[in-house]
Order: C-alpha cells, then sequence, then structure tokens
C-alpha cells in the first residue's frame, strides 16, 4: 500500500489518454504521407488540369497532421 | 461521332470531348470522346456522414459536462483544441478519401477503345480495358427512384476480351453512352468491313 502511496490515478489516466491520442497523431500523420504519395499515382491514371489541387490539399494534411502529432508529443512531455 | 455538347468541368461526370485529359496507357493521337465518372448524386450519403461527424463533438462536449461536470477542469483548454482540430482534420481527410474514389473511378470512351479505372480504396486499383471491335453487346439499366430522377444507371458492355464484360456503374445519361458506344462500334465494324473489302479487290 505504501507503494500506491501519491499515485494519483486521475493523473495516470489522463497520461494514458495522451499517450494513446499522440500514437494516433503518429499514425494519422503516416496516414497522411501515404496517402499524399498515392494522390501522385492517382494522377498517373488519370491527368487533369487539378491534379496540382489535390497534391496541394495532400501537403496541407501533412503540415496539419505533422503539427498536430508535434503539440499531442508536447502535451505529453509538458 | 455526334457528342452531346457538355460544360468543360475536370469534376463533372458526363463530359464529352474532354480537354486537358489524360490517362495511363494513353496511345498517340487517341481521342477521347466521354469521360464519366458515377453521377454526383452518389456522393450525398457520405457527404451527410461528415457533416454528422462534424458536430460529434459538440453533442460529445454536451455529453461529457452532464456527466462529468469537472471534466473540463483536469483537461487544459489548449489540449482540448488539440483534440478538437484533430477529430475535424480526421473527418476531413475521409471527406478528402472518399472524394478521391469518386473522382479517380473514371469511365473512358476514346475513338479506340472503353476504359474502366475503379479504385475499390486507397490502395486498390483495377483497371480494365477493350477495344472498341472486341465488344459484342451494349446494355444499359435505370432502377430505383432516384435514378430515374436523375438519370443514371448501369451500362453493361458485353465484350470477346478475356475479361468478358466491363460495367460503367451510375453513370449519368446511360442511354446517351450506350448510342454513343454503339455508334462506335458501327464506325470500327464499317471501318473493318471496309478493310477487308479493299484487301478482297486487291
Amino acid at each position: 500500500m505504501e507503494l500506491l502511496q501519491g499515485f494519483d490515478l486521475n493523473n495516470f489516466s489522463y497520461l494514458v489518454v495522451q499517450l494513446i491520442v499522440a500514437l494516433a497523431a503518429f499514425g494519422f500523420f503516416v496516414f497522411t504521407l501515404f496517402v499524399s504519395r498515392q494522390v501522385q499515382l492517382m494522377n498517373r491514371v488519370l491527368t487533369t488540369r487539378i491534379a496540382g489541387t489535390f497534391q496541394f490539399i495532400g501537403l496541407l494534411f501533412i503540415i496539419g497532421s505533422g503539427v498536430i502529432f508535434a503539440f499531442s508529443i508536447l502535451a505529453l512531455f509538458a | 461521332m455526334n457528342l452531346p455538347r457538355t460544360p468543360q468541368s475536370a469534376t463533372g461526370s458526363f463530359v464529352a470531348s474532354p480537354r486537358d485529359v489524360h490517362f495511363e496507357n494513353q496511345r498517340e493521337h487517341e481521342q477521347l470522346y466521354l469521360l464519366l465518372r458515377s453521377h454526383e448524386v452518389v456522393n450525398v450519403p457520405w457527404i451527410a456522414v461528415i457533416f454528422v461527424m462534424l458536430l460529434v463533438p459538440l453533442f460529445f462536449g454536451g455529453l461529457v459536462t452532464a456527466a462529468f461536470p469537472n471534466f473540463f477542469d483536469t483537461v487544459s483548454p489548449f489540449y482540448a483544441f488539440i483534440l478538437f482540430m484533430f477529430w475535424n482534420m480526421l473527418v476531413l481527410m475521409y471527406g478528402f478519401y472518399r472524394y478521391l474514389i469518386w473522382f479517380f473511378s473514371a469511365y473512358i470512351i476514346t475513338d479506340k477503345r472503353l476504359v474502366d479505372v475503379d479504385f475499390v480504396g486507397l490502395f486498390h486499383k483495377d483497371y480494365t480495358e477493350t477495344t472498341i471491335e472486341n465488344v459484342q453487346d451494349v446494355t444499359s439499366k435505370v432502377t430505383g427512384p432516384l435514378s430515374v430522377l436523375f438519370n443514371f444507371g448501369l451500362v453493361h458492355v458485353q465484350t470477346a476480351s478475356e475479361r468478358s464484360e466491363i460495367e460503367f456503374e451510375n453513370v449519368p445519361q446511360p442511354d446517351v453512352v450506350t448510342r454513343i458506344i454503339g455508334e462506335l462500334i458501327m464506325e470500327q465494324g464499317g471501318a473493318l468491313r471496309g478493310r477487308s473489302s479493299s484487301t478482297a479487290h486487291s
């Protein structure tokens, strides 16, 4: 019982949630990288005027998911 | 070829003589007659899902506050904001993914062949093509109230190639598509007959 003294269950569960969110953010970041690459390949299958727009949106998703991943890691260590 | 006049939109579902559009394995001087996709109406269910998913944080926030009044005291506002943005980005990514699948699952009719590109998921591509000479039979089917209302349906092409059939699903104006393929067969058939007769004469 002495070992458990000072152990805050609420803080621990909050930490677990933050860890899960950070892992999910990392998974999402990797997924956006895959999607962005796949968009390039799709543009080769069917090339249209808006091919560049799709790549730009893919890039925005990479940046956005990267920022969220970075903040979720920062929150973990804050 | 008697093609209908359509807007030259890159995102359209029925584009005749599309400009600035090229596809994989397109041959030199191969002319695109029709670029088809599923009718825009088939996108309505996933767009509705996106709107509902965007509203989820509002309901979720209300539910959590009702169940655990002190919940947002333990979570910093900045972290709650990160979670909120993460959720929104997931939802938008889902929308982008569905749009890409719709956009790139295209059916192309050229002066030489029919091409069917199907993306089942982002990482699964199904590419089928057949020459006009191999087309044996073309039928179209419009079933269901929505299909009748918006005039879209299935165009079934029976071919003599290894893959015996090509299906254009939910394409707008299936009757026009069937007519155009029929005219192409007539033209190609005429050209083939002309070739064989000229061979016979020589």
